[in-house]
């Protein structure tokens, strides 16, 4: 090619910027050509909602391929996720708390893209839909798992708390608005991160469906279908729509909206109330149990729930008689901290140092419980 | 940061890094004259081991970056469906 058009080496150029390497289009099930279209117009469709965090919130979209493998090691025990069939982004919603914690959301999405060979998008429920839901539901299973062990663990061990606190930082540094301004709210995330006194959880899935020349069901370019605890929230696009800035701008604010009630439906429950409900057991010595706690004990800070009064007598009968379910879950879950918990032991006969440039974080002996 | 002109001439690029994140390596590749892009990163403390073995793998690993030449054959493929 004698030489490549500044359109093109923009397309190829924005994916770097956003993280993501050549290498993720190799996985996305398609021609090379199509997944590299497929990503910017993601991009360009999340920049609303990107846009619309609030003053302690940051929102951030992460390619998952680079930052998979942790995910990975943090979600052990769910099933092993194939490299071909896992969401090719990640939303990660960062807040502040106002009693010293910070809740971290975390959101898959997939972006397919098509060629113009039907001239319509899937209907719900169709045969061309099921691969990527497939995708979406083993990479929810590893948050799931990924949120239920970090809450397990009750943000004691440092280490782990580390290497979640690398990924929340190369989250950050993917944003292509940043501002100077914030620094203060993102070392603010960071430093709770680290510290132990984050919330980890995983919210229902996003599908977006990019199909050349297709229309939906209406004619219309876009179509929007809201999910469930169950079923993604789907949204199909034709790519002409990102090439017109006022479409793009209703595509922006009907991504937004589809991914912000995705994000409500939260599918694992914040650690702070699993934190509190294993404090409690462990208080009372109880075997089993389960991974509810009352919502007037779940909004207290972290170090103020240790101090917290044991429960009444009604409370330690109503722990008691926790569904068998529940119990198999904590098992699961004893057998899970045991894993991490011998890494870290394994771990901790050296100082270690993180790089999170937060500054230098030593995580070693002293810092061991 | 400067993109020297040994980068220039190299088809594939492998390179430890620290602090170094891809969007600022991106934009400076997007306004230097050759076509290298980002192919692949990795950032810090991501053990590359299967699950299997990495019960207690959480440990520091050094951060990469691995950025190619793309071919012309995406390039053509790209400029037909924009």
């Amino acid at each position: 090619m004698a030489s490549i058009p500044s359109d093109v080496r923009n397309v190829i150029a924005s994916l770097g910027v956003r993280g993501v390497g050549l290498s993720t289009l190799l996985t996305m099930g398609h021609t090379e050509s199509l997944g590299a279209m497929g990503f910017p117009i993601a991009f360009k469709a999340l920049t609303e909602w990107e846009r619309r965090a609030g003053d302690a919130e940051i929102r951030c979209v992460v390619p998952m391929d680079a930052v998979f493998p942790l995910i990975d090691i943090l979600g052990e025990g769910a099933r092993t996720v194939d490299d071909q069939r896992r969401a090719n982004l990640l939303l990660v919603i960062s807040r502040l708390a106002d009693d010293g914690t910070c809740s971290i959301e975390l959101h898959p999405v997939e972006v397919k893209m098509r060629s113009g060979d039907k001239a319509s998008f899937p209907a719900r429920g169709s045969q061309l839909l099921a691969d990527p839901k497939d995708h979406l539901d083993s990479t929810k299973r590893d948050l799931e798992k990924l949120g239920n062990n970090m809450a397990a663990e009750g943000g004691r061990l440092a280490l782990v708390n580390a290497a979640l606190g690398t990924l929340i930082e190369a989250a950050f540094s993917l944003r292509p608005g940043r501002q100077p301004g914030q620094v203060h709210l993102e070392t603010g995330i960071l430093s709770r991160v680290v510290a132990g006194k984050a919330r980890i959880s995983a919210s229902a899935e996003t599908l977006f469906w990019f199909q050349v020349d297709a229309v939906g069901a209406g004619g219309g370019l876009y179509e929007q279908r809201a999910g469930g605890a169950r079923e993604a929230g789907q949204f199909f696009a034709n790519p002409k729509c990102s090439n017109d800035a006022e479409r793009l701008s209703q595509v922006g604010e009907q991504v937004a909206e589809i991914v912000e009630q995705a994000v409500a439906l939260e599918i694992v429950k914040s650690s702070d109330e699993d934190m509190d409900t294993e404090d409690r057991q462990l208080a009372l010595g109880l075997g089993d149990g389960g991974t509810g706690a009352d919502e007037e004990t779940s909004d207290k800070p972290i170090d103020a729930r240790e101090d917290d009064s044991l429960p009444s007598d009604d409370q330690q009968i109503a722990e008691k008689n926790m569904q068998s379910s529940d119990s198999k879950l904590w098992r699961r879950n004893k057998k899970k901290r045991s894993h991490l918990v011998t890494g870290w032991r394994k771990l901790k006969r050296r100082p270690l140092v993180s790089t999170c440039s937060l500054g230098t974080v030593h995580v070693g002996p002293r810092w061991s419980r | 940061m400067m993109i020297s002109s040994r980068v220039v001439k190299a088809a594939w690029l492998d390179t430890s890094n620290r602090h170094l994140d891809p969007s600022v390596l991106s934009l400076q590749l997007r306004r230097a004259t050759d076509e290298l892009a980002l192919w692949e990163w990795r950032p810090a403390f991501m053990s590359r081991e299967k699950q299997k073995a990495s019960s207690g793998s959480i440990a520091s690993t050094h951060p990469y970056t691995v950025l190619a030449r793309p071919s012309n054959a995406l390039y053509e493929e790209v400029v037909k469906i924009l």
